[in-house]
């Protein structure tokens, strides 16, 4: 469908099968800009594999991942009906076709379009016609976004860091911002110097991950993301790893983040941040969303039963 | 006991200082060196292209085969020619390898160090490619996914974060076929070089005393062996400054 309103990412009909295991059984929702949308569900019900589904660190098996308005999954275009429908040379197709037939509803416009692409032969029944193929091709290749570039918007922060264990800390901040974004070494060192000192750790720029704990290895790994001026940054269970004693910091640089108006899609079992910061809370369970709601209505008034019981056993 | 030494100092003279055989020696040890330099640096290049077709074959089958396409079809020949490659290098025995390059590949050519170097270097390869490929898979899965979810693609994030990783795992490993591959090359003598197990040899022939020249030869390669064990020992241990 041709939308107007633009989510920031939107998830469409999300499956992921692991063999004959399906973890994901179709999830949709939307992202807007500034959100800070928490996920939670009991181990194994899909949520991790949901947020890295998003990035596509898992490749789903059907659905749709999109970025603004470009097309993160790797889909067959050939059999891609939204893109047709979203793409200009439709819509080019569709401005001469109704400057020619002024009056016409959208329903006969749309039902004489399909006609004459089926006259020319743009379109075949089976899918074969060249004319087809290259045009669905062009009209892919139009709306989708590589997944290399995607990511680069996409940041992400990993339950287990993830720092690069042969760099220094100055270097896994500033490695990808040089390296992709092209930045020259004194930009980017300064860069990496501001978000070290907004996080505390500017003492820390020349030590290597294994010297650091592992509050000060996950705060860092934020702003590794964030040096790359990301969209949105997916956070997978960034405090389970921790000691009780450092989640705290890290959930405090969390925080700052979501006041700044970043983008936010937080998998975690830290109800406290799901309840202080959320703008919208996701309960996944068996692979689907069972609920989805403000903070205040999520804990303080659930409707689905699995969710009531879920917050029965983990808010004592 | 006096007369052990003097008969000692003889041989001594007779074997190096008499007509300057020591430079033979000499010769044939630089010979040695270039033909294990050369031969490790082909080695490592042939052993990282086989590593990553191989270990990112590993990696990217799964999703390769669902999708099909030309992609699959190359990397699954190559990962097979490669695998092939393999058998047959760890398969016949080094000096088989080599009096096949000399006699029948290169039959045409006269230099003998480039053909030894070429057969050194393939046969070296093989293993230095298994070492490499054990290196790839044990660095964490988790460095891997990080350098993917910047934005850096399967390439950049090899050479960036996977392969400088892997090699300080595999340093030691790397170290030890150094020295497998200097030991390796007194075969050379095969095909007519005169490395320094040939020269020792040549000397022996020459002098008729075999203790004083095949000695020499040894602590010659042992020398080498210590001195670059050393160095590596040494090189680990900077390297080893991001691990605590």
């Amino acid at each position: 469908m041709i939308t107007e309103k633009k989510a920031l990412v939107k998830v469409d009909g999300l499956y992921k099968y692991f063999g004959s295991n399906r973890v994901l059984r179709g999830i949709t929702s939307e992202i807007d800009k500034g959100e800070v949308v928490v996920v939670i569900g009991p181990s194994g019900s899909g949520k991790s594999t949901f947020l890295r589904c998003l990035n596509l660190l898992e490749e789903p098996t059907y659905g749709e991942v999109w970025l603004e308005d470009k097309l993160v999954t790797p889909v067959d275009p050939y059999l891609h009906a939204d893109v047709i429908e979203l793409s200009k040379t439709y819509q080019k197709l569709y401005a001469q076709y109704k400057s020619a037939h002024p009056g016409e509803s959208e329903e006969s416009i749309k039902e004489a379009l399909i006609q004459k692409i089926k006259k020319e032969d743009l379109l075949n029944e089976k899918h074969e016609g060249k004319a087809y193929k290259s045009l669905m091709k062009q009209i892919y290749d139009e709306n989708y976004i590589n997944i290399n570039l995607a990511r680069q918007k996409i940041g992400m922060v990993f339950q287990q860091f993830n720092l690069f264990e042969n760099l220094t800390v100055i270097d896994n901040i500033t490695l990808a911002p040089m390296k992709l974004l092209k930045m020259s070494k004194d930009d980017a060192t300064k860069k990496a110097k501001e978000l070290l000192e907004r996080i505390g750790l500017s003492d820390k720029a020349d030590s290597y991950p294994v010297q650091l704990s592992g509050g000060q290895k996950q705060r860092i790994a934020i702003i590794r993301a964030l040096a790359m001026d990301p969209d949105v940054l997916l956070f997978d269970e960034p405090t389970s790893a921790l000691d009780p004693e450092m989640v705290g910091e890290v959930l405090d640089v969390m925080k700052e983040l979501a006041k700044s108006g970043m983008t936010m899609v937080v998998v975690t079992h830290e109800m406290g941040f799901a309840k202080e910061v959320a703008s919208r809370v996701i309960f996944i369970d068996e692979g689907v969303i069972m609920e989805e709601n403000t903070p205040e209505e999520f804990f303080g008034n659930p409707q689905n039963p699995r969710l009531r019981d879920f917050l029965s056993k983990v808010l004592i | 006991m006096k007369e052990w030494f003097a008969d000692l100092a003889q041989q001594f003279e007779l074997n190096f200082i008499t007509g300057d055989r020591w430079t033979w020696l000499l010769d044939g040890f630089k010979m040695t060196l270039v033909i294990t330099f050369f031969a490790t640096l082909l080695g490592i290049a042939i052993g990282v292209v086989i590593a990553t077709v191989r270990s990112s074959y590993d990696k990217n089958k799964e999703s390769m085969k669902k999708k099909g396409g030309f992609g699959y079809r190359v990397l699954s020949f190559f990962n097979g020619l490669c695998g092939l490659y393999l058998t047959i290098i760890r398969g016949t025995p080094v000096v088989v390898q080599l009096l096949i390059m000399y006699f029948i590949i290169f039959a045409s050519s006269t230099n003998s160090t480039m053909v030894a170097i070429i057969s050194f270097g393939i046969n070296s390869g093989a293993y230095v490619a298994e070492i490499f490929r054990g290196g790839i898979m044990s660095v964490d899965k988790g460095q891997f996914e990080a350098g993917r979810s910047l934005g850096f693609n399967y390439i950049e994030t090899m050479r960036y974060i996977v392969i400088p990783q892997m090699f300080k795992i595999v340093l030691p490993m790397l170290c030890n076929e150094f020295i497998v591959l200097l030991k390796e090359t007194s075969i050379a003598g095969y095909v007519g070089i005169r490395d320094l197990t040939k020269a020792g040899d040549l000397i022996r022939g020459r002098t008729f005393s075999a203790f004083m020249p095949l000695i020499a030869v040894a602590l010659i390669y042992l020398a080498v062996v210590v001195i670059f064990t050393k160095l590596v020992k040494r090189l680990e241990r900077r390297l080893r400054n991001s691990d605590h």
